[in-house]
Parts: C-alpha cells; structure tokens; sequence
C-alpha cells in the first residue's frame, strides 16, 4: 500500500502542467483578431473569423454559429504546436447551443477540419477523426448540456474521453491507433454549430496516461485460441486483429453466463457479422451487419450498457440498442475459431474510475 | 449514398441453432444492415400479428427491391447525412 500510495499521491496532488491554457476569463468582442492570448495563459490562438462569429465574455468562448456558407475552420482557433508524446492531452469544456458539425482535437495544420485525433460532432453524434479517417457513430450528445472531452495521445493515435450529460462518469469512447504526426496543433474548428466552452487546456498528464499498458484490462497477445475464457468490465471496448481462410468464421461470446445463457457474434471471411441472443437455449439473431473483410483488419466491439457496436476498422458495420439480458454477467469466450485467426486482443474498460478519473478530473476542473 | 429505413419484417425460424429466430428479411441475403428494434423476448416469439421493427442501412437499389417485395413493409426511408469533410 505504502507503494501504491508514493506512485499515485503525486499524480493525485501534484501540479499539472500546462502547455496551454486559457479559462477565456479576459472579455474580447467579436471580431477577435488573427491573434487571441489565451488567459491566463501560456499560449496563444491563431484565430480564423472572416465573418465575426467569436466572442469571449464572461469566462467562456462564444461561437455563434458558422460562416453563411460554411465550411470547416472559419471560424476555427488553433493553439501553437505541440510535440506528440503519450500522455500529451486537450482537455476542453463544451457546450453546444445547437448541434452541427464541430471538431475539437488536434490538428496536423492551422486550417480546415481536425483530422489527426480530434472529436468530430454530426448532429447528436460523436465520431472521431483519426489519422484522417472519421470513426462512429460512438455516442450521443444534447444541446445545452456541458461536456468535458479529454483527447489524450499515444505513441501511434489518442485515447478519447468524454463525462458530462448522460455520462456521469469519464467514458472511454475510442482508442486509436492511428496518426503519427509529430508537430500536432490543439484546435476547434466549426462548421455550423453554436456553443461555448469555459475551458481549453493542453496538459501533459501523468501515469497511467502514458502507458496503454496501465490504462487497458487485459491483454493477450499473438493468437488467441477457440475455448480461451476471459472476464470483461460491465462496460468494454474489445479489439482484435482478423485473419481468415476462404470460409473461415469466428464465434465470440460476451456477458456468458453458460453455455446456453449468453450473446455471442459470428463473424466469417464471406462479410458477415451477426450479433445472436441464446436465452434458455432459444437463439435469436438480432442483428446484421455487412463488411469487406481483409486480413490483418483491426476489429472492435463496444458494450456498453443495452448497446453493443461492431466497428471492421474505422467501419462500423453492427449496432444493437437492446443488450437486456445477463447484465451482470462478465465472461467472455473465444467460443470457435474455424479457418479463422484472430490476435493480439485488448480489452478496455468503458468507464474510468479511480486514479485516472481523479487526473482527468483535475485536468477538466 | 446509403439510406436508412425502418421496414416490418415476419420472424422466421424456431430459436433452435440450426434455425434461429430471425427476420425474414435476413433470409434474403442482401448487402444491408439492420437491427432488431424491438428487443422483444425471444419466448413472445413469434408475436401475433408476426411482425418485427427493423432499423435497417442499405443502398438505394436494395431498399427498392425491398419495397417491390409484399412480405415487408417501409415506414420510413431517407439518404443518410454526408458530413462534411
């Protein structure tokens, strides 16, 4: 314990330190000028405004919509360069006063959309952009509601974090393992929606941020075989990499509470993935879903809750809103494997508690 | 372009491994996706009248086939939102 306490009380209590910050507590009217000092500091934004949209008062950014014809970037801020490293983060408050398109992240450059690992917002749905390609839909978000987003990167892409509305507690919504861009430019670029945001920081944050291997559940490196057993959180992302033989299928079972008590999802070489119930023995397919399959695709399976998405790269290619059996039950089985390789398996936990809640916590207060 | 419908489907099957409880659209073996709706237990199954709600995405040409067919019927289908890049 006296170990554990002189690893995680300096993370707890110690000072975070900043890249960038600003809380907007300095007023400035629309339009703000191609330059914008972020307060209290340090940094600064480079600020995109052709038709004045942005205004800062009364401790948060206000975006009052986007250009007549919009397009991505105008208006849009970008703090100066950071320099990638694992546990480097954008933490930002976010309000929306109507839904739209809005990226907030990092950027490969100082215009345009965020691509290299930024939220993107269509309507009430999250997706996340990630080396260049939009990954979702992940979640769901209201207006007038405030959120707290967390952007944090790895070696190779970023982690992405989001509490607020609905999410009581910091959810995990995605793990990337795309992007590599060194010189990464924190950024909020919108299209056509309105909001505030009280807050805007680049952090760099402490274990257990900047190790995957102290932030997943489990792992189980090279391939994995049929009969494996392994326990799962309530709430989980799952991910995988796929290789198969013409006619090869899989069959993963998940919440198994025996052998005839339990959902499990077929997936085959031919393309399909299928998400089926066996409840006392009845099974039901309750949902289908199509994919090219290629070998060597990284595959992810989020449950979370009554919900469960199937994701074949940055595709996704199942969803299911009526998980309501065995939700207590946290076994899951590699149940078959026929003419089908599947390896190198993560599982994350969908919510965060304890030591990486507090600093994301405290990164966000 | 995709789009996105909401189509009642019968259930087919007898909940047994071999022939599971399903739509009767899935049988058709199109290049679509879809979703049970309804969550109903699979011990109500099959509900009289034998109908189930499916939210399903597929391209245009599919939903067409689907609508010449009389075992379905579409409540609702529109193109889905392209994002802007």
């Amino acid at each position: 314990m006296a170990a554990l306490n002189r690893l995680i009380l300096p993370c707890l209590s110690g000072p975070l330190r900043w890249l960038f910050r600003d809380e907007f507590s300095a007023a400035a009217s629309a339009p703000l000028g191609s330059q914008l000092p972020a307060s209290p500091g340090p940094g600064s934004w480079l600020v995109v405004d052709t038709e004045a949209r942005l205004s800062r008062s009364g401790g948060s950014l206000a975006c009052a919509g986007g250009k007549a014809a919009p397009i991505f970037g105008d208006p849009g801020l970008w703090a100066q360069a950071v320099t990638r490293r694992p546990g480097l983060a954008l933490v930002a408050r976010l309000r929306f006063s109507s839904l739209g398109y809005f990226n907030l992240g990092f950027d490969a450059e100082q215009t345009g959309s965020a691509g290299e690992a930024a939220f993107y917002f269509q309507g009430a749905s999250i997706y996340v952009n990630c080396g260049g390609a939009s990954v979702g839909p992940l979640a769901e978000v209201a207006a007038a509601t405030e959120y707290l987003l967390a952007v944090a990167l790895r070696q190779s892409g970023a982690h992405f974090y989001l509490k607020g509305g609905a999410f009581a507690n910091w959810v995990r919504l995605w793990v990337s393992p795309t992007g590599s861009t060194a010189a990464l430019y924190p950024a909020l670029s919108n299209y056509n929606t309105a909001f505030t945001s009280s807050l805007a920081r680049v952090v760099a944050l402490p274990m257990p941020f900047q190790s995957d291997g102290a932030l997943f559940h489990l792992r189980l490196a090279g391939s994995r075989l049929a009969g494996e057993t392994f326990v799962h959180p309530a709430g989980f992302l799952q991910e995988f990499t796929v290789s198969a033989s013409p006619g090869g299928l899989a069959h993963l079972s998940f919440r198994r509470q025996d052998a005839n008590n339990r959902y499990f999802l077929l997936l085959t070489q031919a393309g399909d993935v299928q998400l089926f119930e066996l409840s006392n023995g009845l099974e039901t397919l309750r949902a289908s879903g199509v994919w090219s399959f290629a070998n060597g695709e990284r595959m992810v399976i989020i449950v979370d809750g009554s919900a469960i998405r199937v994701f074949a790269g940055s595709t996704c290619v199942l969803s299911y809103n009526n998980l309501a059996l065995f939700p207590t039950a946290s076994v899951a089985e590699i149940t078959s494997l026929s003419g089908f390789t599947l390896s190198d398996l993560i599982v994350w936990p969908r919510t965060l508690a304890g030591l990486p809640a507090a600093i994301l916590d405290r990164a966000g207060a | 372009m995709l789009q996105a419908a909401q189509i009642l489907s019968p259930w087919v099957g007898a909940g047994a491994p071999a022939n599971p409880y399903r739509p009767e659209l899935q049988d058709l073996a199109l290049p679509l996706s879809w979703c049970d709706a309804t969550g109903q237990p699979a011990t109500n199954l099959t509900p009289n009248p034998n109908l189930v709600l499916l939210d399903v995405t597929a391209a245009p040409a599919i939903m067409d086939q689907l609508a010449a067919d009389t075992r379905f019927f579409i409540l609702s289908v529109g193109d889905l939102p392209i994002p802007p890049a």
